[in-house]
């Protein structure tokens, strides 16, 4: 009897044992906090309160981020097609080649300011950054690698086990943790120092061009208005130059990529795609999420005339476009001009986002 | 001896039973639900079809809104105004919650807000507010640079009149100081003793009827608040009864 109890003593103790090694993943205890920076004017930013931005969390993320070690082959990783000079898409490819030479079926979405956004990846399907990590990797026209095989590939590194340590206390590595680092990392990629908000600080002026471009880009189009406007803000406004909404901006009658439909399985989310960010659109070229247009001024003259208003789902937003614009040549001219001061330099050069090897 | 110790132990028990009697407490919360209904039809934003006084088919596609500085009106020692209180609503989101808190034990004749905001809020400082916030822009995508201000409603959908074209879209956002409008929603309000929750619809009907009956062929289908003949002052003078209290239930 006496031995029974013993036994039961020692099966529950084992059990308590089992359910305190499955702690949820965090900071190691010596991790260095890390306080994200918000450039002025921008709203602030919800962070994933679970996973604290730490100096280690985000070194591993970075080195990660850069390693083709998670690619099936060893050939590809996450820089491979977002790369910083082009704001970290594809140097200017429609579609981007994984491991196996097969293209994929949307262009490369820049990497900037995820820290306020909601949804990820053209047609919205992952609903956080550490979510969106490891898709890639598993994609069979991406990097065409399993995650079991990917957590076993760095656990044989030993500068990956310490860094896993380091950033999170474990001594291995797992999904969820690579998930986690690369979270972090991507959360302080923030671009915020372009021509147009060095004007907004008083720090430079505009040319007339960009001026003029500015105004074009923040007025309405409506015919009873005296003043032309290009109608741009509804969509592309704030300081982050996107409502990162879920859109139809009327390319085709009814597209063949469903978009944000696929998620939803709604017929009303049909041809509905995010919203991007316009910082640094000079440099993320082509564009759409099919990389129909090669040039910004291609995309102009789309939304000036080319808009096909009965698209199905359009967005009410577009109620201008399918009017029509009325923009003159010297008009494209200027508003272009102005999408070329979103691009930020300091960002694209930036060290902190930089290869660590 | 023995009977005045009983009396004396009777005596505590009394008092421990009246001890245990709830007080009355001196604050209490009020939740706001609202339901974005059509005359008492759910809307079902992308999906279900209202026909307005003017016998155009409209779709809903977007219902969002700002409140602001809540009032309680008619309690013991007068209305209670809630300072800082704000409100976001996204009509495609579902019923939306709003929460009161530290209001003054009472009975209260019903409820006054603004749609929209004050100048100085209106045009302070976006990055202000913290992540979660509903005047954060991140939140309630209704900032507008152009005229640096908020969006106080932003109302959209498809629209479809006789033989014309079936998939029309209309845009309304309703915003500048001049178009700010204060409602009162007049209901009887115990508030003395529990939390309540009050169950209230917006009423999309009233925007297109009442005072004045808006038709969206005749008037125009589009707006940002400037040179569109008055189509925002007539809807926001619309807005008068949107709002519509159904039930006070304890929560």
């Amino acid at each position: 009897m006496r031995a029974r109890w013993a036994v039961l003593a020692l099966l529950v103790a084992g059990i308590g044992g089992v359910a305190s090694c499955e702690k949820e993943l965090g900071p190691a205890k010596n991790a260095t906090p890390y306080t994200l920076e918000i450039p002025m004017g921008f709203p602030q930013p919800l962070l994933p309160a679970d996973n604290p931005l730490t100096v280690e969390g985000i070194a591993l993320g970075r080195m990660l981020f850069y390693d083709p070690i998670l690619s099936r082959d060893s050939t590809q990783s996450c820089s491979s097609c977002h790369q910083a000079d082009y704001a970290f898409t594809d140097m200017g490819k429609k579609y981007s080649v994984g491991i196996d030479g097969i293209a994929g079926k949307r262009n490369a979405m820049p990497l900037a300011n995820l820290a306020w956004q909601e949804q990820f990846f053209w047609d919205g399907r992952a609903p956080s950054l550490r979510t969106l990590a490891l898709m890639p990797i598993q994609d069979p026209i991406e990097m065409h690698e399993t995650l079991p095989r990917a957590i076993e590939k760095l656990n044989r590194q030993p500068k990956y086990r310490e860094a896993f340590q380091a950033a999170f206390g474990t001594k291995k590595a797992s999904s969820e943790a690579l998930g986690f680092a690369l979270e972090q990392f991507l959360l302080t990629m923030v671009s915020g120092n372009s021509k147009f908000d060095r004007v907004m600080r008083g720090m430079e002026t505009f040319t007339a061009s960009e001026q003029r471009g500015l105004q074009l880009f923040n007025g309405e189009s409506n015919p009873n208005n005296p003043v032309r406007g290009a109608d741009c803000f509804h969509c592309h406004g704030n300081t982050l130059f996107s409502n990162f909404n879920m859109s139809n901006n009327g390319l085709d009658s009814f597209g063949i990529d469903p978009g944000f439909a696929a998620v939803t399985g709604k017929a009303t989310d049909h041809g509905k795609f995010k919203v991007p960010s316009l910082r640094n659109v000079a440099i993320t070229f082509p564009y759409m999420h099919d990389g129909r247009f090669q040039t910004l001024r291609e995309v102009v003259e789309h939304y000036n005339s080319g808009v096909v208003p009965h698209s199905t789902n359009i967005d009410p937003s577009m109620i201008s476009f399918i009017h029509g614009l009325g923009l003159t040549q010297q008009d494209i001219t200027d508003l272009v001009a102005f999408l070329e001061t979103l691009t930020d330099e300091s960002f694209v050069t930036n060290p902190a986002y930089a290869t660590p090897f | 001896m023995k009977s005045a110790t009983l009396l004396f132990a009777g005596a505590i028990a009394v008092g421990l039973l009246t001890g245990c009697e709830p007080n009355q407490p001196e604050k209490v919360s009020l939740d706001l639900h609202i339901e974005t209904t059509f005359d008492g039809t759910p809307v079902v934003f992308d999906v279900s079809e209202h026909v307005n006084q003017a016998q155009e088919t409209l779709v809903f596609k977007r219902l969002d809104y700002l409140l602001s500085d809540f009032t309680l009106e008619g309690g013991p020692n007068g209305d209670v105004g809630l300072k800082g209180t704000y409100a976001f609503v996204k009509g495609k989101a579902g019923a939306a919650h709003i929460s009161l808190d530290s209001i003054p034990a009472g009975m209260y004749t019903g409820i006054r807000f603004k749609i929209g905001l004050d100048s100085s809020v209106n045009h302070g400082d976006p990055s202000q507010y913290g992540p979660t916030h509903p005047l954060n822009p991140n939140v309630n995508k209704l900032l507008w640079d152009w005229t640096g201000g908020y969006i106080f409603t932003a109302l959209e959908g498809n629209y479809r009149h006789g033989h014309g074209d079936p998939d029309a879209v209309f845009l309304y956002h309703m915003a500048l100081d001049k178009n700010l409008r204060t409602v009162t929603v007049d209901f009887p309000l115990d508030l003395t003793k529990h939390d309540k929750m009050l169950r209230m619809e917006y009423n999309l009907a009233e925007i297109f009827k009442n005072p004045t009956v808006f038709s969206i062929v005749e008037k125009g289908d589009f707006s940002h608040s400037t040179f569109d003949n008055g189509i925002v002052e007539t809807l926001v003078g619309n807005m008068g009864d949107v709002f519509v209290a159904k039930k006070l239930e304890r929560k």
